[in-house]
């Protein structure tokens, strides 16, 4: 039929230019950490390429990753999702046991050892996805009433237990909106959304307000010169970096020079701006776009149900997490230590955010 | 196919996904974009740390350009907290050079500030302590040029003149009137700074030049503030009084030459002196009872409204006036008799006054008294000017109309008076006095000249002449023969006034004063002296500021060598003066033809015609010295 096989050009269009823009931020991104990081690099470790070398491989690994994600046969996730999942919360488990689990930053989110060092929470989020989508397919015409879904909340809220214990906030709350999505996606009536976000409401207020350091964060992002030096430093500091960036950049970033604490991670996008202007940052967040629009397209093009959910799980947590992080850096969101999928410096983020974009483009079923 | 709801909620999700990336574009572009002024000037302000250049302060000069007020390069520290590797060791070490302590240094050094200095112990060094801090070598800290100011003439002028503070700011006097001339603007270097203190290379540093401020050229005249300052001096030893102060002023255009009081201070070292003394120019800052001396502006007026002939218009002095029901009495017991109105002025007839105040009226003489100044400031440019106390309008009936034409129950200052006394002399004109001249760039060009300004006219030529010669009467036959010098033709008016203390007279407290011009037949100066409770002296005005009238107006007329004129009133003498008389030429003539009744001869060397002669034609002589006579041949000569 002609016209089936437009529609399998134009997939193909979107997978490229899928492909061609996660490319693209990946070079962006390493070229961003090297020189955002130089120079705290040079100075924590005496070698400017610290953290370059290591975003270096971490990117081969995960270029190959990606490809592996996207010729994989697709139907195996869906058998093993239930496996994958146990796997995942056992690794939870492991890692919060003391002298298993590294402790980074005072999370204790962290197994393995130095190099291969990696966050199981990571794994755990792609991982209930899949087991999300993989249930939702099944009882898809029965997730109109709340009861199909209780087994997919007391998961969720074993998975939450756990990762809220190393602590890591911003990991859940990245999935919850995730699976928010894609639960809103089965055939759950309206109001019972309206309820989930008056819950979501309620249970951030209450974790604000458990953790005085969260609170702190929020009325610092409200009001940052308040406490230049304290709270609101950081903001501060990523406005700093932002403004002089001007319309198109400055030559060299000043705020990289110590003035941005760890300016290769959470704060990358603020200091790429300084650089590159707001031409730069239109540029950047058109890639992003691109992998957001064109995945969209695939979602809606795609005849497998499993294959639609899942790419939507994935597709969420990638997308939410630029949201958040980009809010963050510009001073629209409190700080919440998400860091930009493919910009920021970082091995398990990296590998994860590049294997679930090869899941999206997968059409082997 | 995807499932309908499926595909209808998805397009939800991408509709708020659009908006929230929209969302991040329209705030993106506002920080890149409209606060960029902002947000970069306040980086800029974080990335750079700068340290003052200290613009180089106006000179203040006389007006023949010689230094009043000079700048003595220093260098001041400044300490940046995150380069200091030790701060302990660097406030040991700074402690040995600064006298300030160890434990207050260091405190400043660990201040979370970007850079520290060091107030005022750290500041203005010498470059002898500033050297031997530079060879300790000391990490973060710096050493900043900067500009001392210091005064050569220290006592002299320091009311005038006034100081500034640590920061080169104007304090007091004309440091502070014309501070924003003066003070020129701070300029900075920047160095763009990591957030460890690091600096980078050398394309990240900035200089902003300082600019110098302008020099201000004075009409005071060094010479003359001289003679005035050890007339002042010696006054206020001598007579041991309270206060001493003198005005010198040119009254053809309202420039003081030379103003000045006592006590003084030091301004290089003000610190030292209350606020009262050093705050005050009390020239222009005291306001008191002027007594006789405001007799001028009272006769002057009486005169230009054509109210009394001097000469010919008489008045009985029978010893005292009554008005509204008070005794005025004269000074001199049973009164002066009958005298013209010159001899009223002459001998100082309070009597004679009240009976001008009669004349004028409450209203003329009113008017005239605001027509002189004496309701308003002169606006003089000099910190601190006051302005007296006069009369309400309403309140001033036959009686304080009385007393203000000899110059009781009010208070003027002396630079009202002196100006007051400028236009009776120079044909009437009220000049604004002002000290400033003009002001000069670094590059010796004068940008800005500051006018003599006449306020307005207040009595005709006519009159000024008449009040010419009466004051010039007053000197050489009245209260004011102390102050007669012979070719000098000084007139003035003396004053004595009792001090009161809220309403009543302090018996034996007096300021004695004296205000003159000179010379009478084209005035050029005037100069006004006063000494607040003078002891060790006769308690007369005349009598006691006459003599330094006379000196000061001697030295003057040497140093501006201002023509003699020996046409003027002739001296009626008393008992008690010497008397002088113009010698006459005898060049040429034969010895036999010399006489004189007032002098005698003493010849040298051979021959019978007078070749030369000691004193010159036209000196004075006095009564009974000699000439000496050179002779010789008559063909010699």
């Amino acid at each position: 039929m002609p016209g089936e096989s437009t529609m399998e050009i134009n997939l193909k269009r979107y997978k490229i230019a899928i492909i061609i823009s996660t490319f693209l931020i990946l070079a962006i991104g390493i070229y961003m950490v090297r020189d955002s990081s130089l120079i705290w690099a040079n100075y924590l470790y005496d070698d400017e390429n610290y953290y370059f070398k290591r975003q270096l491989i971490y990117a081969l690994v995960g270029i190959f990753i990606f490809f592996f994600a996207a010729k994989l046969k697709y139907n195996l996730l869906k058998k093993y999702s239930f496996v994958f999942l146990l796997l995942s919360i056992l690794l939870l488990i492991l890692t919060l046991i003391p002298g298993i689990g590294i402790l980074k930053n005072g999370s204790r989110s962290w197994l393995g050892f130095s190099f291969l060092s990696f966050q199981p929470s990571e794994f755990f989020k792609i991982s209930l996805i899949l087991f999300f989508s993989f249930y939702l397919e099944k009882y898809y015409f029965d997730s109109k009433r709340i009861r199909y879904l209780i087994p997919l909340f007391i998961i969720t809220l074993v998975g939450f237990v756990l990762i809220m214990l190393q602590p890591d906030f911003g990991t859940c709350m990245v999935l919850a909106l995730s699976i928010f999505i894609i639960v809103y996606c089965s055939r759950l009536k309206n109001s019972w959304f309206i309820f989930f976000i008056v819950l979501g409401l309620v249970g951030i207020t209450t974790l604000i307000l458990f953790e005085s350091y969260r609170l702190e964060r929020i009325t610092s992002f409200l009001s940052p010169f308040d406490d230049p030096l304290g709270s609101g430093f950081q903001i501060i500091q990523s406005l700093y970096a932002l403004g002089p960036g001007g319309l198109i950049g400055k030559n060299e970033s000043i705020q990289k020079y110590y003035y941005l604490p760890e300016p290769q991670t959470d704060f990358i996008f603020a200091i790429y701006i300084e650089e590159f202007g707001l031409l730069g940052g239109l540029f950047l967040i058109f890639l992003y776009g691109v992998i957001i629009y064109c995945s969209i397209k695939i979602i809606i093009n795609s005849t497998n149900l499993f294959k639609s959910f899942s790419s939507l799980g994935l597709l969420s947590l990638f997308m939410i997490q630029t949201i958040i992080n980009l809010g963050v850096v510009i001073g629209l969101l409190p700080v919440t230590g998400i860091t930009l999928p493919l910009m920021s410096y970082g091995g398990s983020s990296l590998i994860v955010v590049l294997f679930s974009l090869g899941l999206i483009i997968n059409e082997n079923f | 196919m995807l499932p309908s709801l499926f595909f209808k909620r998805l397009k939800m999700i991408s509709l708020v996904v659009l908006i929230l990336l929209s969302a991040i574009i329209f705030k993106l572009t506002y920080n890149t974009i409209f606060l960029y002024e902002k947000l970069n000037n306040s980086a800029q302000d974080m990335w750079n740390r700068s340290f003052p250049l200290s613009a180089e302060r106006g000179k203040i000069l006389d007006c023949n350009n010689n230094i009043l007020a000079d700048n003595e390069p220093t260098l001041s520290i400044y300490a940046i907290p995150n380069q200091i590797e030790n701060k302990e060791k660097t406030a040991r070490v700074l402690s040995n050079y600064i006298s300030m302590d160890y434990q207050k240094i260091l405190s400043l050094l660990n201040r979370k500030s970007s850079s520290v200095t060091f107030h005022p112990e750290g500041k203005k060094l010498t470059y002898e302590v500033a050297s031997n801090i530079k060879k300790e070598n000391l990490k973060g800290i710096f050493l900043v040029q900067d500009n001392l100011r210091t005064y050569p003439y220290k006592e002299n002028m320091a009311s005038l003149l006034g100081f500034v503070g640590i920061d080169n700011i104007g304090f007091s006097g004309l440091e502070s009137y014309y501070d924003n001339y003066l003070r020129g603007s701070n300029g900075s270097l920047s160095y763009m700074m990591d957030a460890k203190g690091g600096l980078f290379e050398n394309k990240f540093y900035d200089i902003v030049s300082p600019s110098s401020g302008l020099s201000l050229k004075l009409t005071i005249d060094l010479n003359i503030q001289n003679i005035l300052e050890r007339e002042l001096t010696n006054a206020y030893i001598l007579y041991e009084a309270k206060e001493a102060m003198g005005i010198v002023m040119n009254p053809n255009n309202g420039r003081i030459l030379a103003i000045g009081n006592r006590p003084t201070y030091d301004n290089n070292n003000y610190q030292d002196y209350s606020q009262e003394i050093y705050n005050r120019l009390l020239p222009v800052y005291s306001s008191f009872e002027p007594g006789s001396t405001f007799k001028v502006i009272s006769f002057a007026s009486a005169i230009n409204e054509n109210l009394i002939d001097i000469d010919n218009d008489y008045y009985y002095d029978k010893g005292y006036e009554i008005v509204s029901g008070r005794t005025i009495k004269s000074w001199k017991k049973g009164g002066h008799g009958l005298q013209t109105y010159l001899e009223v002025l002459q001998n100082s007839s309070n009597p004679g006054f009240v009976n001008i105040s009669r004349k004028l009226g409450t209203s003329k003489m009113y008017e005239y008294v605001e027509k002189f100044g004496f309701l308003e400031k002169t606006n003089v440019d000099i910190q601190g000017e006051n302005k007296g106390v006069f009369f309400q309008k309403e309140n001033f009936k036959e009686l304080e109309c009385a007393t203000t034409s000899f110059g009781q129950g009010i208070s003027v200052t002396p630079i009202q008076l002196v100006s007051a006394f400028s236009c009776c002399i120079n044909g009437g004109y009220l000049y604004t006095p002002h000290v400033g001249e003009s002001f000069i760039t670094s590059n010796n060009e004068t940008i800005y000249k500051i006018e003599d300004k006449i306020k307005r006219r207040v009595i005709s030529e006519e009159t000024s002449k008449t009040m010419r010669r009466a004051l010039e009467c007053v000197v050489s036959k009245g209260s004011g023969r102390k102050a007669y010098v012979d070719g000098l033709r000084i007139g003035g008016k003396t004053g004595t006034a009792q001090i009161s203390e809220n309403g009543v007279y302090k018996e034996g407290r007096y300021i004695l004063s004296f205000i003159a011009g000179a010379p009478m037949n084209d005035p050029q100066v005037v100069v006004y002296f006063a000494l607040r409770e003078p002891i060790n002296c006769i308690q007369y005005g005349g009598t006691t500021i006459g003599p330094i009238i006379k000196r000061i107006m001697s030295d003057i007329f040497t140093y501006l060598k201002i023509e003699k004129n020996y046409e003027g009133e002739e001296r009626t003498y008393t008992w008690m003066d010497e008397k002088t008389h113009p010698v006459e030429n005898y060049i040429g003539k034969h010895k036999s033809e010399l006489k004189s009744k007032y002098y005698s001869f003493v010849f040298n060397s051979e021959g019978e015609y007078v070749i030369d002669q000691v004193p010159r034609v036209g000196e004075m002589i006095k009564e009974g010295g000699k000439v000496m006579i050179q002779l010789g041949d008559k063909n010699e000569s």
